[in-house]
């Protein structure tokens, strides 16, 4: 019975060219941009070729992720040139764009069009999946006929889940067989393993998207109440839940606002400095400034621990807010299983840092009698897809648990429903 | 128009009004539209007072440490942010706050940027207006009531009119309602104390957020007059939401960068060092040469001179005053040479960040170009010029803090300088500590509102275009409407 009903779905939107229009939207919106995206990278790697450094410089830099067409999350910023000096770490050369609109507009990659685009859809496909039935009286004839009300919700959610989900899924495994031959990217095996469970992790976000758009249907009588309320939940597990749970956030932990930590980095130069030049001018010979510099980076580095530490609580706080919603937790998530998270961004900023120090006497030595010095190359670190998952549970869980939540009002509201 | 159809086109927009006036969707989104603009104004408001207070901190602290610590060449470091603007409580613009120049950025702002009432008008209030109309046309056929409509006197002009009208002013009575709760939140707040240009601004801020809203019922409207059931209305409504707010915006700055491309910023940067570091080491030696030539040949004797050691040549020059006033020669033709070479290779690197300039100005035109297909971007740009939160803002404060530069920081850097030397002419300024604790401070002044509305015009006509176009082409699709 189940599949007759789901086969009947299928049949309902092949027949009404629904799953043929999705799967040339889904195939036009994904590879425009993966398109996009890809170009996005491929000037990146130019920059990355640029500011690569040799050997003889003391400078950090991480290739971009190709990973980063796929979401790009804060790749921009981990592709910055961190400069070791024998004061500092400064920024070098950026990946930043010369056109300041790109901050005004999201990044149009795949996950922006899993997180909206395809969310949207979901519900679109989903919200008069029941109340439509209701509507034209063919649910009580189905009810009427012997059908169990849990079959049929089953057969209907599974039909219009696989005529949502196939073109969707048709569509982006026709561009990633393309990836490489059209595109040039490169993705190593782990980026493979990676993508995959990004995708498998989109898919179930959507399942779960379609799934709350069903449980909307079966709660309402009329499909046009049912998809004002559909948008509506859509604009908040969108839009809503994850702005402002960051915005919800910042409120709660107090970060030390950026310009006070860089006048507390520039109030740490000028004091260690100013010892410095006291000590030279009272006669003192030797390495004077070398110990001044170690203590400008050990505060300096006690001062980033501590941003980091409230940064971290911010990030830790908001993720915690965020997974309110199935958005939230999806975007938390698939940027951390391709390496272009907030979480990684940390990371790489640890691994500067401890980079940095592993170099810094050969950096003083260096400045001392300016003799070339090799220094080791930098390599940042990852945490691996095992690690990711590991820790993405909570995200994980806060989707599943949704679609839970979404299945038991669906399976709750339809028995309810009176027939009469 | 006439009497009549004057008399019919308010009916119809009374009628239609007061029936999405007691509809459960008028009471949806006036709870939305009071949540969303209470909450972003009343969470940006706080945001200011929280930025305002750090920037007294900072400032508090900027002048101590240049009391304690001064010295010219650090100054730079010491630049001061701005002042926040008192109008980042409504729009946040390119605001973003992630110093991404610094080793201790905030990875947040740049991952979550904070919502404003630009994205929550652009982005939600033309879903909501879409919702609104949609069945304008669609809904009634179905019902049966157009045809009752279309029989009595009335123009078909004038339901369109009226529909797209009535509906408009439905929705305008929440959003109107929310600004003015967000205004009263922004009055009572203690540390916003806007002045007439920011009230003024925010006046005619809402003014184009309700011709952007109206923009959007009269494409609901539009729509409906196309397609003959409502479900076909909706679905066609969402999808051009859709490409109008979600693709149309995200795309353009990419295709803009295919179109019009710019070298990157760090490929230019790794030229001009190269143009000032050893391509002018290069240029200044070669032309070194070449000004000291006539001395060298004149003064024969100085092959003699360069010939000697270190320790020889201090002898000769000492001993024969001569030989130091050819020398000083040589060393002047020298000095010029290097000024030469200076000047040409600063000039060739000027002329590269010009030229960069120009493509990347021509980058950010094609942007708006391209994305003006959209209303949503105009309606964005339109909010970014009236509050001072976008491109010309930025561009207007370089003008003033270049100005800035020459016409009070110059000067009063050479004051401090001369100062020093005054004292101790051997002094070395460059790393001597110095209270520096009066140093001049930039402050901003924002454009007036006249500027700002003169900037913002074209895009608030183009919204009115959009609004105007759609409703042209809805009176065209519902003269031809079957109303059976």
């Amino acid at each position: 019975m189940i599949w007759t009903i789901a086969r009947r779905e299928i049949s309902e939107a092949l027949f009404t060219g629904r799953t043929l229009v999705l799967f040339v939207i889904a195939l036009a919106l994904l590879g425009t941009g993966l398109y996009v995206m890809d170009r996005d990278y491929d000037a990146r790697r130019a920059n990355y070729d640029l500011i690569r450094p040799d050997p003889t410089q003391p400078i950090a830099v991480s290739p971009p992720n190709p990973l980063s067409v796929f979401a790009r999350g804060l790749d921009d910023a981990m592709g910055r040139s961190f400069e070791v000096n024998v004061t500092g770490v400064n920024i070098g050369g950026s990946q930043a764009s010369a056109n300041p609109l790109f901050s005004l507009f999201p990044t149009p990659d795949w996950l922006y069009l899993f997180r909206v685009v395809f969310a949207l859809i979901a519900f679109l496909f989903g919200f008069d999946l029941i109340c439509g039935d209701k509507e034209r009286g063919t649910l009580k004839l189905m009810v009427s006929s012997g059908a169990s009300r849990g079959a049929i919700a089953v057969g209907k959610w599974l039909g219009g889940w696989l005529a949502f989900l196939t073109p969707i899924a048709l569509a982006t495994a026709l561009w990633l067989v393309l990836v490489r031959p059209v595109f040039g990217v490169a993705l190593r095996g782990d980026d493979w393993g990676r993508l995959l469970a990004y995708l498998a992790l989109a898919a179930v976000y959507l399942s779960v998207c379609f799934t709350v758009a069903v449980a909307i249907s079966a709660l309402f009588h009329r499909a046009g109440t049912a998809l004002v309320a559909a948008l509506f939940t859509w604009v908040v597990v969108v839009f809503v839940i994850p702005s402002f749970g960051v915005l919800a956030a910042r409120q709660v932990v107090h970060v030390k606002p950026l310009a006070l930590v860089s006048a507390e980095r520039n109030r740490i130069f000028g004091s260690e400095m100013m010892k410095g030049f006291e000590e030279r001018r009272a006669g003192r010979t030797g390495p004077v400034f070398q110990e001044h510099w170690g203590e400008m980076h050990r505060q300096r580095d006690l001062l980033s621990d501590r941003v980091a530490g409230e940064l971290g609580m911010l990030a830790r706080t908001s993720a915690l807010l965020v997974r309110v919603s199935p958005a939230g937790a999806f975007d938390g998530l698939a940027t951390r299983i391709l390496s272009t998270s907030v979480a990684d961004e940390s990371r790489l900023k640890r691994d500067v840092r401890r980079y940095k120090n592993a170099i810094l006497p050969e950096v003083f030595q260096q400045r001392s009698d300016g003799a070339e010095v090799e220094y080791p190359t930098f390599t940042a670190s990852r945490a691996s897809l095992g690690e990711v998952l590991a820790g993405g549970r909570a995200d994980l869980a806060a989707i599943v648990v949704i679609g839970a939540l979404a299945t038991l009002v669906l399976f709750i509201a339809l028995n309810r429903y009176d027939i009469r | 128009m006439n009497v009549q159809a004057a008399v019919s086109w308010r009916l119809v927009t009374w009628k239609e009004c007061r029936e999405l006036l007691v509809s459960g969707r008028f009471l949806v989104a006036a709870v939305i539209v009071f949540g969303l603009v209470a909450t972003t104004v009343t969470v940006l408001t706080r945001s200011y007072s929280r930025e305002l207070g750090d920037y007294g901190t900072a400032v508090a602290d900027r002048q101590e440490s240049l009391r304690q610590y001064g010295h010219l060449n650090r100054l730079g470091a010491w630049s001061l942010p701005d002042r926040p603007n008192p109008m980042t409580a409504v729009v946040r613009g390119l605001h973003q706050n992630a110093n991404l120049e610094s080793f201790d950025n905030d990875p947040l702002a740049v991952a979550y940027p904070l919502p404003d009432l630009a994205v929550v008008v652009g982005v939600l209030f033309s879903l909501l207006a879409l919702l609104f109309a949609h069945d304008a046309m669609s809904g009634e056929r179905e019902d049966g009531t157009l045809r009752l409509l279309v029989a009595h006197d009335i123009s078909r002009v004038s339901i369109v009119v009226g529909k797209a009208v009535g509906r408009s002013l439905a929705l305008l009575i929440p959003l109107v309602a929310g600004m003015l709760i967000g205004a009263l939140v922004i009055a009572a707040s203690p540390s916003l104390d806007w002045s007439r240009t920011e009230w003024g601004a925010a006046a005619v801020l809402a003014a184009a957020a309700a011709i952007y809203v109206t923009a959007f019922v009269c494409l609901g409207v539009m729509i409906s007059a196309w397609t003959r059931t409502a479900r076909t209305s909706l679905v066609v409504s969402l999808g051009a939401w859709a490409v109008f707010i979600l693709i149309v915006p995200a795309l353009s700055p990419y295709v803009a960068g295919a179109l019009r491309p710019t070298d990157s910023v760090t490929q230019l940067q790794r030229r001009a060092r190269v143009m000032g570091d050893s391509e002018r080491d290069q240029l200044g030696v070669r032309l070194s040469r070449e000004y000291q030539a006539p001395v060298r040949e004149r003064h024969q004797e100085l092959e003699a001179y360069y010939a000697l050691d270190e320790e020889g040549r201090r002898a000769a020059r000492a001993s024969d005053p001569r030989l130091a006033a050819v020398l000083d020669t040589v060393r002047a033709a020298s000095d010029s040479a290097w000024r030469t070479a200076n000047q040409i290779q600063s000039e060739a690197i000027e002329a590269l960040w010009a030229d960069f300039e120009v493509k990347r100005q021509a980058q950010i035109r094609a942007t708006r170009h391209l994305s003006s297909v959209s209303p949503y971007p105009a309606w964005v740009y339109a909010a970014l010029d009236l509050t001072g939160t976008g491109l010309r803002a930025q561009e207007h404060r370089e003008l003033q803090a270049e100005a800035f530069g020459e016409t009070t920081f110059a000067p009063w850097r050479r004051a401090v300088t001369d100062s020093l030397t005054a004292i101790d002419p051997t002094v070395d300024w460059w790393n001597t500590h110095v209270d520096l604790s009066g140093v001049p401070t930039f402050s901003y002044q924002a454009e007036s509102l006249g500027g700002r509305v003169v900037a913002a015009a074209p895009q608030i006509g183009l919204l009115l275009l959009f609004a105007f176009a759609f409703l042209a082409i809805g009176v065209a699709g519902f003269n031809g409407y079957d109303v059976r």
